[in-house]
């Protein structure tokens, strides 16, 4: 019952926060160069944290359960992992509309971030789609992705300072403006709330299944 | 006669390259824009791609909220539907406890 006031809560304080955004966005001065496709960015970075996050979250909770094989970290994985995908999807729509009006292209083969962030979302993809069509062992194995998905992050997210390119280099959000910086922690807060909500509600959906199909074999019995 | 044929020989090659060079260069310097005569004024630009922000930055808050919410809708649905089927077959099980 704690939980659910919890979710309640999350949804309903990241419903205002996305609801509050536009608002503050539009606040928010205009970018030198790019204007208002700039915009995007409240949006498009903070998927990509919260994405690189719910890696984070499916890399150690899958890394758990190889090393003590606890059903409680093997669906904290499994919800992990589909959040990525779900942000990823996100973080890959965003990203070309702003580079269509930016760099004039849709998308950039020479980019190592774009390449490498579709590379990292396959990856998550691949780890669902193991635990939905692979069949039973198939938690041991995309457990080991959901590590290997994770290693994948740090090169991500430092592509842009090696290998230089179209993106802007990590320090981006170091150096926002003030104005800029408040409309990118709202948005922030908002995409983290929603993300706390969507892993416990996902977290609660595997137990219930597990807690049934422990119900069903009972029956039968 | 042989150092005929082999000059006639050298002088068709000579020609061929000579021909795929020049149409090579004609395909690529016809793809160059001509040289401009001076400073051409922004405003007199005709042809200049204008695509506006507005409804890219829409779009993609737009889908950012379909795809939130869609996906907690979703999660939402079948949380319920598992909930209700759990609460379905523990009835069963004990009313089997029960009648034995």
């Amino acid at each position: 019952m704690g939980q659910n006031r919890l979710i309640a809560g999350l949804v309903v304080v990241a419903i205002v926060l996305f609801a509050g955004a536009p608002f503050v966005i539009d606040a928010a001065p205009y970018e030198s160069t790019m204007g208002l496709i700039q915009k995007i960015f409240y949006f498009h970075v903070p998927s990509a944290m919260v994405m690189f996050a719910s890696a984070f979250v499916c890399g150690i909770a899958s890394a758990i359960y190889l090393a003590r094989r606890t059903p409680g970290s093997d669906r904290m994985a499994i919800a992990g992992a589909e959040l990525v995908v779900v942000f990823g999807i996100i973080v890959l729509v965003t990203g070309p509309l702003w580079a269509r009006k930016a760099w004039g292209v849709w998308w950039d083969w020479g980019d190592v971030r774009l390449v490498t962030s579709l590379v990292l979302w396959l990856i998550f993809v691949a780890y669902t789609l193991l635990r939905r069509f692979a069949g039973p062992g198939s938690d041991v194995l995309a457990a080991a992705v959901g590590v290997f998905g994770m290693a994948n992050v740090p090169f991500v997210y430092w592509s842009v300072n090696v290998w230089r390119t179209l993106h802007p280099k990590t320090t981006v959000v170091r150096t926002l403006s003030p104005e800029m910086r408040f409309p990118f922690y709202w948005c922030l807060a908002a995409f983290l709330c929603l993300y706390v909500a969507l892993l416990l509600l996902r977290v609660r959906l595997e137990r219930s299944k597990s807690t049934l199909e422990a119900v069903y074999a009972e029956l039968e019995d | 006669m042989t150092n005929v044929r082999w000059k006639m020989f050298n002088v068709r090659w000579v020609a061929a390259v000579a021909v795929c060079v020049a149409a090579v260069s004609t395909a690529v310097l016809a793809q160059q824009p001509p040289a401009p005569e001076g400073f051409i004024p922004m405003s007199e630009v005709t042809n200049r791609e204008v695509l506006p922000a507005a409804p890219l930055v829409f779009y993609a808050y737009a889908f950012v909220w379909v795809a939130l919410m869609g996906y907690l809708w979703v999660i939402w649905r079948r949380i319920g539907q598992v909930e209700q089927d759990l609460s379905a077959v523990t009835r069963r099980l004990n009313q089997g406890r029960e009648g034995r």
